[in-house]
């Protein structure tokens, strides 16, 4: 099993978008998937329509005892399992067991033999619940909107890479709602998009992205023809194959 | 989504709504359209499938399914466009694969066809998530002969209900209510199946090429050669259609072991009917046995192809092609000439005579000795057969002449007879060791004799390539030279084997079985 996060610290970056279609495009390709909204405002369950079920709690979570709240997508091969309300302090609740950044390794250690792939959706902070969740991660995905900021917060997380010896392989930036007509998303991509850490591909700002709060449904299902799906199962291929040879 | 599926038994139509009326309110059932497929049931003639608990049905065309009664495995392949496909026309996946090991050299012929109109549906909540999945399904049985005016008979049909994880609450609902309906779970594909061959008057237990009779040891023995002749009879005539139509080589080769059977039972009970009608008889049957020769003959070769192709180098295998090309062309005329002797009136009124013979007349023309009881008379020719056997089988040594083991092979193949015919009288355990020991014997003999006749078979053809100068007359020479260099080889390993194999069947503890069976 190996368990992708797409996180940021900053908020609004795309990572709800980015783990949406991915988890999909990774249940299209085969793989058991389990796409974990690890964020309490439940956004990547609304995309799939799937509310968390009422006896779920944090409680649960931190035993590791999660299979009795995975429910099944629409979609074959994905399952998903829904945030909660309580989630939102996970932090303080992680800080309570001895603030051990190796925690939600342990608690999602339960679900290799059923699944291939654990994409997470992460909440935007910089707490201990971050660090749990790159020390979890076999490849941390970044999101980056070509600007200044959004830069910055991508070389804070190399940072803390660093400071939690974590090999900066694991780390995979991509651009994200990039428009070619503005010229500060040229520039910075000029300057940027060569390293080695950020991959080839990129995602486009999109009007069928936008949508999907309207349809409720990955652009792969909602625009399966549109560029937008296209974008997005390229960024998996790639991503899948950083992954496996991270 | 996951696998929890169930499957409902409906005795008819129904209305999915009234189906599934327990459901709240804030539920609602998307049909998502309706499909009708032709799906067509396939066994070997002989069940084959059906009796190692297999199922294999057509859906349209070309899509084959294969799957255990139970439902434990299930296969899905595109397969030939065959109306009756024999396993080998299959490609080499897990289907056809699987088809050869069960279904052997056998064709699949349709046994019930059934139209089958299914409608998908999705039950959503009021996200417009799905909670759980299914179709409603319904059977109807085609009418073998689509004669106008005949109703396709409705053989009801099935709700399976998928469940998606993390919703069973409501389906755990649905199914309660489908409970109080009275409906039952446990719907197979086999079930549609039974239900069809019950309309069709069939069952897959009607045939098997397996002899087996149940005898009284007190009947006599004239009543018993009457039942099995009669069964003998049967297997003959239950095979002549596939011969026919050629489905495969099966129906011939069961056809000629029957005959081969009554023949040597027919030799065997001189003293207990009268000559005249043993006479009359042996030469309407051997008869049968020679215009039925021919293309049984062809088919053991071209059965044996991809033996005969692993025998020979790269260089002659074009040869060798062309050579079962011709015996192919050969077959097609041969077959032609069967057909004409099995549809002829000479062979029609044959079988009626030796049927009507069996019915009325065999029991008047019993001698006294037809008297006697079947175990009595078939104890003494065991016996009988079996000393001759040892004896003729104990002088044979390393210089003995081929004819010889000829001669032991025929002795030991009307033993086999006895054994199968009178199997029912002696205790069963006692009767599978001899003859599992027997047949090991009969193999050595069979293969030194079966090697023998390719050998003849393939020279004489190369002869005859001589004398014709066919242009490619050179290349399919040298396969033939090369396989009887190949099958005189084997032969010798064969031939050296005998004494061996002939001490095993004549062992202390056999000879002791022996007597105490047929004292
Ligand atoms: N490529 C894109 N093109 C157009 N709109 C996009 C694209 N990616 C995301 N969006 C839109 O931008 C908004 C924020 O995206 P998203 O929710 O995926 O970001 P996020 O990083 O998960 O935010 P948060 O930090 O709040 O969780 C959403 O309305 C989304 O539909
Ligand atoms: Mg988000």
């Amino acid at each position: 099993m190996k368990i992708i996060a797409i996180y940021s610290s900053k908020g609004g970056v795309g990572k709800t978008a980015t783990a949406v279609n991915l988890s999909y495009d990774s249940a299209h390709s085969g793989k058991k998937t389990l796409l974990c909204d690890m964020d309490p405002q439940g956004a990547a369950g609304y995309y799939y329509r799937i509310r968390a079920k009422e006896s779920f709690n944090r409680k649960q979570f931190l035993k590791g005892d999660l299979e009795p709240f995975i429910r099944g997508t629409d979609f074959e091969n994905l399952d998903l399992l829904p945030a909660h309300f309580s989630f939102r302090n996970l932090d303080i609740a992680l800080d309570d067991r001895g603030g051990s950044a190796k925690e939600l390794k342990r608690i999602f250690a339960g679900l290799k033999d059923e699944y291939d792939v654990l994409i997470l959706d992460c909440p935007p902070n910089i707490t201990l619940l971050s660090e749990n969740i790159i020390m979890a991660a076999d490849l941390v995905v970044t999101p980056v909107i070509p600007t200044t900021l959004s830069i910055l917060s991508f070389a804070q997380l190399i940072k803390l890479a660093d400071k939690l010896e974590v090999n900066r392989k694991k780390l995979a930036a991509f651009f994200s709602m990039v428009d070619k007509r503005k010229k500060m998303h040229t520039d910075i991509i000029a300057k940027f998009g060569k390293k080695k850490l950020f991959l080839e591909s990129e995602i486009a700002y999109l009007a069928d992205v936008e949508k999907m709060g309207i349809y409720r449904q990955p652009v792969a299902v909602s625009a399966s023809a549109s560029s937008a799906a296209t974008a997005y199962k390229q960024l998996w291929q790639e991503v899948w194959r950083r992954g496996v040879l991270s | 989504m996951n696998e929890n599926c169930l499957a409902y038994i409906l005795p008819g139509p129904v209305e999915l709504a009234s189906l599934l009326s327990g459901l709240p309110e804030k539920y609602h059932i998307r049909e998502c359209g309706i499909s009708v497929d032709t799906i067509c049931y396939l066994d070997t003639f002989d069940w084959r499938l059906n009796n190692k608990e297999l199922l294999c049905f057509r859906i349209g065309k070309t899509s084959f399914v294969l799957t255990s009664f139970a439902g434990e495995f299930k296969l899905q392949e595109e397969g030939p466009t065959h109306e009756k496909p024999l396993p080998l026309h299959f490609s080499d996946g897990a289907l056809g694969e699987k088809l050869m090991t069960v279904a052997g050299i056998r064709a699949l012929l349709p046994r019930a066809e059934i139209t089958r109109k299914s409608q998908c549906f999705q039950v959503m909540n009021r996200d417009q998530k799905i909670v759980f999945s299914g179709s409603l399904e319904l059977n109807q049985l085609i009418p073998p002969d689509n004669e106008e005016g005949c109703q396709p008979v409705s053989l009801g049909g099935s709700l399976r209900l998928l469940g998606v994880r993390g919703y069973d609450k409501i389906l755990e609902k649905v199914t309660e209510g489908l409970k109080l309906q009275g409906l039952e779970a446990g719907y197979s594909e086999e079930r549609t199946l039974r239900l069809a061959l019950t309309e069709l008057g069939e069952n897959s237990h009607h045939y098997s090429s397996q002899f087996s009779i149940i005898l009284d040891p007190a009947e006599s023995v004239i009543l018993a050669a009457q039942k099995i002749f009669f069964q003998l009879l049967k297997g003959m005539e239950r095979n002549v259609f596939g011969i026919i139509e050629d489905f495969d080589t099966e129906f011939l080769h069961d056809f000629r072991v029957a005959l081969r059977r009554t023949r040597s039972l027919l030799g065997s009970i001189k003293k207990i009917v009268h000559p005249d009608d043993i006479v009359r008889f042996q030469q309407g049957l051997k008869d049968i046995g020679t215009f039925t020769g021919p293309v049984r003959d062809l088919d053991v070769y071209l059965l044996a192809k991809k033996d005969y192709q692993s025998m020979l180098p790269e260089g002659l295998q074009e040869g060798l092609t062309l050579f079962f090309q011709g015996l192919a062309k050969q077959r097609l005329k041969e077959l032609q000439r069967l057909r004409k002797a099995l549809q002829s009136r000479k062979f029609h009124s044959f079988m009626a005579q030796w049927q009507e013979y069996l019915e009325n007349s065999i029991l008047l023309s019993s001698l006294i000795s037809g008297q006697k009881s079947c175990k009595e008379v078939a104890s003494k020719s065991i016996r009988k057969r079996l000393r001759s056997i040892l004896e003729s089988g104990s002088q044979i040594g390393p210089q003995s002449p081929d004819t010889e083991l000829h001669c032991l092979r025929i002795q030991a193949k009307k033993l086999r007879y006895l054994l199968e015919f009178y199997r029912s009288l002696f205790p069963e355990t006692e009767m599978d060791i001899l003859v599992k020991s027997l047949k090991k014997l009969q193999d050595n003999l069979g293969n030194f004799n079966d090697l023998s006749v390719q050998q003849k078979m393939l020279g004489e053809y190369q002869n005859a390539l001589a004398l014709k100068e066919q242009k490619n007359a050179i290349k399919v020479a040298a396969a033939l030279g090369g396989l009887i260099t190949h099958l005189y080889e084997e032969q010798i390993d064969v031939r050296n084997k005998f004494e061996q194999t002939f001490e095993q069947f004549t062992t202390v503890e056999n000879s002791k079985l022996f007597t105490l069976l047929f004292k």
